[in-house]
């Protein structure tokens, strides 16, 4: 179902059946916070981006709707803006700076990700805004945290991730550490934005008390190292990367088209992925029941390898994963971003929603909810705001400023 | 005084295993919710049994693996061995009592024991219930198999993980275990506030699949709308240069570098000592380098190969360059300030592991910071949960232990 066209009117921005409606987050983030507040925007909160008055930095992020790099045409951009607003602010002047009290002292929840010290300097940091919402949720995203030795480090996505210990297990065992794809650094550091957030919402609705979080990247990444710190806690063994063959069994096999996830390690899994080789004529060398001991396995694991090869190159992904789960075994392919947009699952889910974007007169597909909800179904109201779109609901018709004081503010470089 | 607790007036009943979910609801009790994590030795959950090194010594124990039990921290663990009988009519006492049931079954699992979302709600018609299975509990692959391993393969994480040339390697762990639980604690907490102010409970069908592309949106929108599949780069970016891992001294040393600006490659290349490569007129400015960057890395990584990681973070980071130590277990256990200054890992002392580190959450709230305690052993919690929660007799609990209820 395609979501109804932006509409500007607060009353229509909200949806009351919505999980999170009634709460209003500001939301001055870079690349570390954008997911935090997007769940919080499609799950029903009013967010409003508060961007400086040449927008926001993702607005420049590549890509680009038909590769027009134009600030209102960033792929980046929309997909973490759906369902939120937008005004303009030029934070380092007073009128700035007053207008931006006045804007928080409506709102629940301040989501923002400046380098610590930054806010302190103009005043508008958790002490002072607290002076004036004593209830306001401050969440701070930073790189290593407001505190600390490196709270002034420069990051971007590749630092957070190679600090907090993931690089260090991404690669082969024999070459270099290489970066996971796909920002996750900032990713992670965004979701526990939310969590942390909503912890905190839930403590004011019991108490009426605000708090300041600080939320680091660092630590975020920290935290998907699995068995990382127990085992050298434990055997002072330094847990390090596996690459494509992890152990015998797990591995990533080339097959005809592309790549596949192979997990035949559990004790019911490895006799079904022998029994599939031997009903389709293969696997002779891996067929002896001493395969099934863990041990065994791993000490002829160059057979293993080599037979699991051999079987897959010859297959494609799609029917590898069928015949796979029809035999009840956790294979699946090494989907392209291109075979996401395909997904038969995500498609049956209804994961993917067009979205209107009216000034181009086109709808856009975006991938969706994470999950499906029965009572508060997920909603894409609208696509992400312009830059400014909101400046006259929010500034004129709610915080009560005259036409012709936006109209200054507008010439002097402050919205 | 004892330090408030965000989440204390919240009870949880989790029924789910292995990593996503169980970290999900460790996050909830860690900022006080009781959840009360049901398991069975029918049916062990895998990470008490798994593997070697987070054993003290090599040395496999029920209640000693630290893979369990960092994911499990500050629970209420109880035994009830769900294919016997009389113990969905337990489990149904202890849904009645709780504000959210989580699992991470396919749906087939709950279906067969009665234990089900339309199940629940005759129970308790407020509930929150959330099934956190891979890949949702509708759609043609809702049965399908799957644990975080194939799930990074399957959302695209491998994919975009690796050389260009090379395999699409991932990570080396089951990564979006790592991921999901924000996703799913976030969401309840979400179905908590909308309870509070409507009086309705919900049902939450959670895809792992979904949670996961969801992270991705821009490069599957770049798929959608201009055609283009990206992939792997490497660690090299299309807006940078350098940018990437680059080996120091020493073993299996390195440090990650992003110059974004032609000014902080000039203070890269004062760092470095002004080598003549830095002078360099075809690396002077940004599409220079992205032009020459075989050539680039090359020299750079000649420079960072004479020095231990974090001298070159240091130096980098005092001249205003982004660098990081791709920091491994020991770096940051014992050798990150940063982590110490915010006291991320904290240490508890387990009956059976003595004393041990458990990650901290990534945040720290003023007003309510977490409070852990140690996972709890199999079983550890039957007198307090049955006895206390449920009133049941000791005679009784004794009973149903011996028939292998309580197992």
């Amino acid at each position: 179902m395609p979501a109804a066209p932006h509409d500007d009117n607060p009353a229509h921005d909200n949806d009351p059946k919505a999980m999170l409606s009634g709460y209003r987050v500001l939301d001055m983030c870079d690349e570390k916070g954008l997911l935090c507040t997007k769940l919080m925007a499609d799950l029903g909160a009013e967010v409003i981006v508060v961007e400086p008055p040449k927008g926001s930095p993702a607005r420049s992020r590549s890509p680009f709707y038909h590769d027009q790099p134009d600030r209102e045409k960033s792929l980046y951009f929309w997909y973490f803006h759906t369902n939120k607003r937008s005004v303009t602010l030029n934070l380092e002047t007073p009128d700035g700076q007053a207008l931006f009290k006045s804007l928080v002292q409506t709102a629940d929840v301040l989501v923002e990700t400046s380098i610590p010290g930054e806010l302190d300097r103009l005043g508008l940091d958790y002490e002072h805004l607290r002076a004036l919402k004593p209830d306001l949720i401050m969440t701070s995203i930073t790189n290593f945290g407001r505190e600390g030795p490196y709270r002034h480090y420069k990051a971007s996505d590749i630092i957070g991730l190679s600090m907090g210990g993931l690089t260090y297990l991404c690669g082969e065992p024999d070459g270099p550490p290489v970066p996971p794809g796909g920002e996750q650094g900032y990713q992670l550091a965004a979701l526990n934005g939310t969590m942390s957030t909503l912890i905190a919402l839930w403590h004011r609705e019991m108490t009426g008390q605000g708090q300041h979080i600080d939320v680091s990247m660092q630590a975020a990444v920290a935290n998907t190292l699995e068995t990382s710190h127990q085992t050298f806690d434990f055997n002072r063994e330094i847990r390090t990367r596996t690459g494509h063959r992890r152990q015998a069994s797990a591995y990533i096999l080339p097959c005809l088209d592309g790549f596949i996830a192979v997990l035949g390690t559990s004790r019911m899994g490895w006799p079904r992925l022998v029994e599939w080789l031997r009903d389709e004529g293969e696997g002779d060398a891996i067929a002896d029941p001493q395969f099934t001991d863990d041990y065994y396995r791993f000490e002829h694991e160059d057979v293993v390898y080599q037979t699991l090869c051999d079987f897959f190159a010859t297959r494609t992904k799609q029917a590898i994963y069928t015949e796979a789960q029809r035999r009840r075994l956790p294979l699946a392919p090494v989907n392209t971003p291109q075979d996401l947009a395909d997904s038969p699952q995500l498609q049956a889910r209804g994961f993917f929603v067009e979205v209107e974007h009216p000034e181009l007169g086109a709808t856009v597909r975006y991938p969706g909810a994470p999950y499906g909800l029965s009572e508060t179904p997920w909603r894409l109201r609208h696509r992400a705001p312009s830059l400014g779109e909101d400046n006259e609901a929010i500034y004129v018709r709610e915080l009560g400023l005259s036409r012709d004081a936006l109209s200054a503010l507008r010439a002097g470089g402050i919205l | 005084m004892t330090t408030p607790q965000a989440m204390t007036s919240i009870r949880v009943l989790d029924f789910s295993w292995f990593g996503a979910a169980p970290i999900g609801t460790k996050w909830l009790a860690d900022h006080g919710a009781e959840v009360i994590r049901v398991e069975s030795h029918e049916r062990l959950d895998a990470l008490r049994v798994l593997g070697s090194g987070h054993f003290r010594d090599y040395t496999p124990d029920l209640n000693g693996s630290g893979f369990f039990n960092d994911f499990n921290s500050s629970k209420c663990g109880i035994t009830l061995n769900l294919n016997h009988p009389e113990a969905i009519e337990i489990a149904r006492r202890l849904v009645a009592i709780s504000d959210v049931v989580i699992d991470s079954f396919t749906r087939r699992a709950m279906r067969k024991w009665g234990l089900y979302y339309d199940d629940l709600m005759q129970i308790k018609p407020d509930l929150i219930v959330i099934n956190a299975s891979q890949q949702g509990h509708t759609g043609p692959h809702a049965d399908y198999l799957g644990f975080g391993y194939n799930l990074q393969a399957l959302a695209g994480i491998n994919h975009l993980t690796g050389y260009p040339d090379g395999y699409p390697l991932g990570t080396s762990v089951n990564y979006p275990d790592f991921v999901m639980p924000m996703f799913i604690a976030s969401v309840i907490i979400s179905a908590l506030l909308y309870r509070k102010r409507t009086g309705k409970g919900q049902h939450i069908d959670f895809s792992q699949y979904q949670a996961m592309v969801s992270t991705l949106g821009p490069t599957v929108m770049d798929a959608i709308v201009n055609g283009r599949v990206q992939s792997r780069t490497g660690g090299r970016s299309a807006t940078a240069a350098p940018h990437g891992i680059y080996r120091c001294q020493g073993d299996d040393r390195w440090c990650a570098i992003a110059v974004f600006t032609d000014e902080e490659w000039q203070s890269l290349g004062r760092v470095a000592g002004h080598p003549s490569w830095a002078q360099e007129p075809r690396f002077q400015t940004l599409l220079g380098r992205l032009e020459h960057l075989d050539a680039l890395d090359a020299h750079v990584a000649s420079w960072t190969a004479q020095h231990p990681p974090k001298t070159v973070m240091a130096q980098l980071q005092a001249a205003g360059v982004a660098a990081g130590v791709v920091q491994h277990a020991q770096d940051l256990l014992e050798n990150d300030p940063q982590l110490r200054h915010r006291g991320h890992y904290h240490r508890l002392t387990h009956p059976v592991t003595g004393l041990t580190y458990y990650m901290g959450p990534a945040f720290r709230l003023s007003a309510t910071p977490a409070v852990l305690k140690p996972a709890p052993c199999l079983g550890e919690h039957n007198a307090y949960v049955y006895g206390e929660l449920l009133g049941m007799s000791q005679a009784d609990i004794e009973r149903h232990t011996r028939d292998k209820i309580f197992y």
